[in-house]
């Protein structure tokens, strides 16, 4: 159990290093200083969205999706941890569904445990829909925004600007947490741990998450704020939507979809494709590689304990 | 509790520092306007009352500056005017370049007395000039006042920046060729010349102002 309850916390805190990195870019691209306060907002987000619907996702996973035995948490946790660890130290942004679902596949394949694959092909059936919603409702959210401001006053869209980004960085933060970080609740096993993963994704994102900052916001694609906002809001109003139905997502993959789909209605156009293809594209390559890694040691791991 | 500012609702962090934009824009033409007054003393050869106008225009930018140094300070440690903080860094450091053009340009005619006389055959197109240069800063300034309330006037105030700068432009080729064609002593057409030539910036930043007024309008509606 404590091997379990370590993994699980140093999943957590990478956890919250790599994604957390990604809405800190929003902000130290778009607002201003002090970057604490939009980092209080976050930490505020992660926990209140932890707390209260982290569960969902979470026990879709550990009730319906699959009963994992010990060995296969202890693999899953394992192999989740390394590839966020690896992706972390390349500064790139990986999305912990995506690992995670894969890791859990493996050993539960490979220990014949009982799977619930319709379950697990609505799971990668919302991942290919989700970054085209997330990019339909961007274009939407971004186009009603326009024309709600376009009638106010310079002085009073940069207020309005401020809100939205700062109501976006919470909201945000909230999903990511509500979904994602609620995938970890999964592998708990009781308030003792579930305390310990929110404590170490709270440290994680305050010590690490500057790490992969720069990704989404330098360089994939150059948008104004309020279009930076709406592709952030709808990216994790899509996430939160999954999260209703206990359905892990990645909110890499619905904020570049929107990010990309922004890009394009607007002129000029400033998007590096390669970063965008590469981010969005990702999860199968995450989802197969997991899955064979994770099955892979569990045919080592009964020899090495 | 400076921390609360990020609740724009609850602070008037934004208007402060259109505010000061505001002050500073005012100090700009206030800059320019003393200008003309500066040429028309030198004119009428009242020498020292000149002085006492550039000593008057040296303090106008003095102040300028330190309302720079402060818009410059907010903007910089404040969350405000979220993606727009270095557009308005900038558009305060041309708004300051106007009160500094007014300021370079005075001084070149208070360094070496010039007569009253050398002056008074390109006196009328010299104060059109400067008045056209400071219709430019004028439109600038409503430009910016227009920042509280109205987008449609700051497009057309920006558009009229540039119109009066293109205009200047025109009077400063032709004040150009009649300042080449005095008989005046050589030191005399030089320092008229850079005169002109610095009083130009003038117009020229007004203009590059309102170039930054339009990315602003741009990056904000956008």
């Amino acid at each position: 159990m404590i091997y379990i309850l370590l993994l699980l916390t140093s999943t957590s805190f990478v956890f919250a290093a790599n994604n957390i990195g990604m809405i800190r870019s929003s902000f130290s691209t778009i607002a201003g200083k002090p970057y604490w306060i939009y980092m209080a907002l976050v930490i505020i987000g992660f926990i209140s969205g932890y707390l209260l619907e982290g569960y969902k996702v979470g026990s879709n996973i550990a009730i319906r999706l699959v009963s994992l035995n010990q060995d296969a948490a202890l693999i899953s946790l394992f192999v989740t941890l390394s590839v966020m660890v690896a992706f972390t130290i390349l500064r790139l942004p990986a999305s912990i569904s995506n690992v995670a679902l894969g890791a859990i596949l493996g050993p539960a394949i490979f220990f014949g445990l009982r799977i619930s694959y319709s379950d697990v092909y609505s799971i990668l059936l919302a991942w290919v829909i989700a970054p085209v919603t997330s990019a339909v409702l961007g274009v939407i959210i971004y186009n009603t925004y326009v024309l709600a401001i376009s009638k106010l006053s310079f002085l009073q869209v940069a207020r309005l600007n401020r809100m939205y980004g700062i109501g976006t960085v919470l909201f945000t933060s909230y999903s990511l947490s509500a979904n994602n970080l609620g995938l970890l609740i999964g592998f708990s096993s009781g308030v003792t741990s579930d305390f310990a993963i929110l404590f170490a994704a709270v440290l994680g994102s305050i010590l690490f998450s500057s790490f992969v900052a720069s990704t989404l916001g330098y360089r994939v694609a150059v948008l104004s704020p309020a279009a930076y906002y709406s592709a952030l809001l709808s990216g994790s109003l899509t996430l939160w939507f999954y999260t209703q139905f206990g359905i892990p997502a990645s909110l890499t993959q619905t904020v570049v979809a929107s990010i990309l789909s922004l890009s394009m209605i607007r002129k000029p156009s400033v998007v590096n494709s390669r970063i965008i293809f590469e981010i969005l594209g990702s999860w199968p390559f995450f989802f197969v590689f997991t899955l064979l890694l994770s099955y892979a040691i569990s045919f080592f791991f009964p020899r090495l304990f | 509790m400076s921390y609360l500012h990020i609740f724009g609702g609850f602070s008037s962090s934004e208007k402060s520092i259109i505010e000061s934009l505001k002050t500073h824009a005012q100090l700009s033409v206030k800059a320019s306007e003393k200008l003309q007054t500066l040429v028309s003393e030198i004119a009428a050869d009242n020498w020292q009352h000149a002085r006492d106008i550039y000593l008057e225009i040296d303090r106008v930018e003095s102040t300028a500056d330190e309302v720079h140094k402060d818009i410059v300070e907010e903007l910089s440690t404040g969350v405000f005017f979220s993606g727009l903080g270095v557009d308005l860094m900038n558009l305060a450091e041309k708004i300051d370049g106007v009160a500094d053009s007014a300021k370079d340009a005075a001084r070149i005619l208070i360094y070496r007395k010039i007569n009253g006389k050398e002056i008074s055959p390109i006196l009328e197109l010299l104060l059109n000039y400067l008045i056209t240069l400071t219709k430019a800063a004028v439109s600038l300034k409503i430009a910016i006042e227009a920042l509280k309330h109205d987008r449609k006037e700051i497009m057309k105030r920006a558009m009229e920046t540039e119109q009066y700068e293109e205009a200047a432009d025109e009077i400063k080729n032709e004040l150009m060729e009649q300042v080449y064609e005095l008989q005046l002593p050589v030191l005399s057409i030089l320092q008229l010349k850079d005169f002109i030539i610095t009083a130009d910036n003038i117009g020229d930043n007004s203009e590059d102002a309102g170039d930054i007024l339009y990315v602003l309008l741009a990056k904000g509606y956008a």
